[in-house]
C-alpha cells in the first residue's frame, strides 16, 4: 500500500503492480510508464470522496493497466488524462463508482493517442443512488498521424432511485483516417423486466434490485490481483447496497 | 387438493384491454393446455397471474386456495407457490445464475439450505437438464441459446417446488433433444401432483406430456373447452375453423410498434427499462 504518491515513474521494461489507497489523502498522481514497461495500477478509495488529477505518460510498447474501485463519500471530482505517447502503446481505465445520499461525484477520463497503433479502452460504470449525482466525461482523441490506432469507450450508470441524476457524456475527436473508434453511453433506471423475473422467482423487491447492483458493480473486482483486495471490494459493495 | 381460480378477469396492457372477461379453474394434479392464434391473450393471462406490472386488471379475481392473488407481490406470489416459465426470459447481466438460484430457493425456505446441500441438488438438476453445471457460475441467461435460456426456466421450475406451473411457450427454441428432456422433466413434476398451464403453439410438446383438458383462447376469452383433440384439430387445421364452426371473428394482430431508438451514440438518458 501506498499513500499520497506524487510521481509514479516505471522504468524501461519493468514489470509492477501497484495498489493506491485514496482514502487517507490523495493529491494527484504523475505515472510514466517507461519503454516497453506494464504497470497494473489498482486505485481504491473506500473512505471520502477526494478532488484529483491523474496523468500517465505511456511510452512505446508499454501498457498501462488501470482499475479503480470508488465506494467512497461526499463529493469529488477525478480527472484522468491517459497519454499514448510512443508507438503501439495501450491503455486501459476501468471504473466501478456508487454516489450514495448527497453524493455529487464527476469522473473526466481523457484518452490522447500521440502515436502509431495505440489502443485505448476505457470503461466507466456507475450507480447513482438516493439523491446523489454522479457524471461521466469521456473524451478519446486520435491526433494527427496516429496511424492504426484503436480507442473505444463504454459509459453506463444505473439511476437507482426517483431523487438520483446521472450523466453521461462520450466523445470521440478523430483527426486521422486509418483508425477504429467507438463509444457507448447508457444511464438508466433497473430495468422493470429484469426486477419482475427475479421477483418471480421470490425475491423481494429490495432482494432483486440489491442482486442486480451487486452484480453490476461486483465484476471490477476481477481486475484487482490482490485477493484480499477482491475480498474487501465484494464485501463494500455487499455492505452498500 | 390446490385450486388456482381465475373469474371474470378483464386485463389491459397500455390502454388496450386484452383479456376481456376470463374464467378458468386449475388443479393440482391437472394439466391444461391452453393454445390460440398470437396476440390473443394466452401470455397476458400468464402474465397477470404472475402479476407482472405492465399488465393491469381492470376486474376480475384470481385466487389460489381462496387466498387472494391480486393484493400479493409478485414475490409473495411466487412463494405462494406460482410459477411463470417466460417466453422470453431476461438477460441480466452481472448476477450470477448459481446465486440468483440460491436466493430464490432460500426466499421461501424458513432455514437456508446449507451450501453443500445446495450444490448437491444443483448439481443433479443440472444434470437432468443437460445443462453443463459451468453455466452455474455464468450470468443469468447472458449469451444462452435460445433454447439453453427454456432449460434454465424449467430447472428454476424443479428448483422452486411451484403448487402451479404456468409454461409461456416453453418449446419454442429447442431442438428435438431439449425438447425430450423438457419433457421428461414436466412429467416428472407432473407425478409429483402440480398443477400446469401449459401455452404452445405445437402438438409436439403436448403430446409428450399428460394433458387434462384443452382451451382455445380467442379475443381475450375462452372460446372453446374440450379434450386433446382440439390439439390435433388446430395442428392440423388452424384456427380457420373457429370461424366457420363457431361463428367467432377472429381479430387481426395489430402490428407491433417497432422500437424508437433515441440517438445513436450521443448521451442517452433516462431510456426506458434500462436497455
Amino acid at each position: 500500500m501506498a499513500n499520497n504518491i506524487r510521481k509514479i515513474i516505471l522504468a524501461d521494461c519493468q514489470k509492477q503492480e501497484l495498489i493506491v489507497d485514496f482514502s487517507e489523502g490523495f493529491d494527484g498522481l504523475e505515472i510514466n510508464v517507461g519503454k516497453g514497461a506494464n504497470l497494473a495500477l489498482n486505485l481504491i478509495n473506500f473512505g471520502e470522496s477526494r478532488n484529483g488529477k491523474i496523468v500517465v505518460k505511456v511510452e512505446e510498447n508499454a501498457e498501462l493497466f488501470a482499475t479503480m474501485a470508488d465506494f467512497s463519500n461526499g463529493n469529488s471530482r477525478l480527472d484522468v488524462a491517459i497519454n499514448l505517447v510512443g508507438s503501439n502503446a495501450r491503455g486501459t481505465w476501468r471504473l466501478s463508482t456508487l454516489a450514495s445520499n448527497q453524493d455529487d461525484k464527476k469522473y473526466a477520463v481523457h484518452f490522447h493517442h500521440l502515436a502509431q497503433s495505440t489502443y485505448g479502452l476505457m470503461d466507466n460504470y456507475g450507480v447513482a443512488r438516493n439523491s446523489s449525482r454522479l457524471a461521466f466525461s469521456g473524451a478519446n482523441e486520435i491526433a494527427r498521424g496516429a496511424k492504426k490506432s484503436k480507442t473505444k469507450q463504454n459509459a453506463k450508470i444505473i439511476v437507482f432511485d426517483e431523487g438520483a441524476v446521472a450523466k453521461a457524456d462520450p466523445r470521440l475527436n478523430i483527426d486521422e483516417n486509418e483508425v477504429e473508434a467507438s463509444h457507448a453511453a447508457v444511464v438508466g433506471k433497473l430495468s422493470d423486466d429484469h426486477l419482475f423475473y427475479l421477483m418471480s422467482r421470490g425475491l423481494n423487491l429490495n432482494q432483486a434490485k440489491k442482486l442486480i447492483t451487486y452484480g453490476y458493480l461486483l465484476p471490477i473486482a476481477n481486475y484487482f490481483h490482490d485477493e484480499a483486495m477482491k475480498e474487501k471490494i465484494a464485501k463494500i459493495i455487499e455492505e452498500r447496497v | 387438493m390446490d385450486v388456482l381460480k381465475i373469474v371474470d378477469l378483464h386485463v389491459n396492457v397500455e390502454d388496450k384491454e386484452i383479456l376481456k372477461g376470463v374464467s378458468l379453474t386449475a388443479r393440482s394434479g391437472e394439466t391444461v393446455a391452453l393454445l390460440g392464434p398470437n396476440g390473443h391473450g394466452k401470455s397476458t393471462l400468464l402474465q397477470a397471474i404472475m402479476g407482472n406490472p405492465r399488465y393491469r386488471i381492470t376486474s376480475g379475481q384470481i385466487l389460489l386456495n381462496d387466498q387472494d392473488v391480486l393484493t400479493m407481490s409478485v414475490d409473495e406470489r411466487s412463494k405462494a407457490g406460482l410459477f411463470l416459465g417466460m417466453q422470453y426470459p431476461s438477460e441480466v447481466s452481472g448476477v450470477v445464475n448459481a446465486d440468483f438460484l440460491r436466493a430464490s430457493i432460500n426466499a421461501r425456505r424458513a432455514k437456508p439450505l446449507s451450501l453443500f446441500q445446495f450444490y448437491r441438488l444443483l448439481d443433479s438438476t443440472y444434470k437432468k437438464m443437460g445443462i453443463p453445471f459451468e453455466m452455474a457460475n455464468r450470468s443469468l441467461n447472458v449469451g444462452f441459446s435460445g433454447g439453453e435460456k427454456k432449460r434454465n426456466e424449467i430447472l428454476q421450475m424443479i428448483l422452486l417446488e411451484p403448487r402451479f406451473a404456468l409454461l409461456d411457450e416453453i418449446d419454442s427454441g429447442l431442438d428435438i433433444d431439449a425438447m425430450t428432456i423438457v419433457a421428461s422433466a414436466i412429467r416428472e413434476e407432473q407425478e409429483k401432483g402440480r398443477g400446469f398451464l401449459v401455452v404452445s403453439h405445437y402438438a409436439r410438446l403436448y403430446n409428450m406430456i399428460n394433458l387434462n383438458r384443452t382451451i382455445v383462447m380467442v379475443n381475450g376469452k375462452i372460446a372453446v373447452e374440450g379434450g386433446p383433440e382440439i390439439i390435433q384439430k388446430i395442428d392440423t387445421k388452424g384456427y380457420e375453423w373457429i370461424k366457420t364452426e363457431l361463428g367467432i371473428d377472429i381479430e387481426k394482430e395489430e402490428p407491433a410498434m417497432s422500437a424508437v431508438s433515441i440517438g445513436v451514440c450521443a448521451t442517452k438518458e433516462a431510456i426506458r427499462d434500462g436497455k
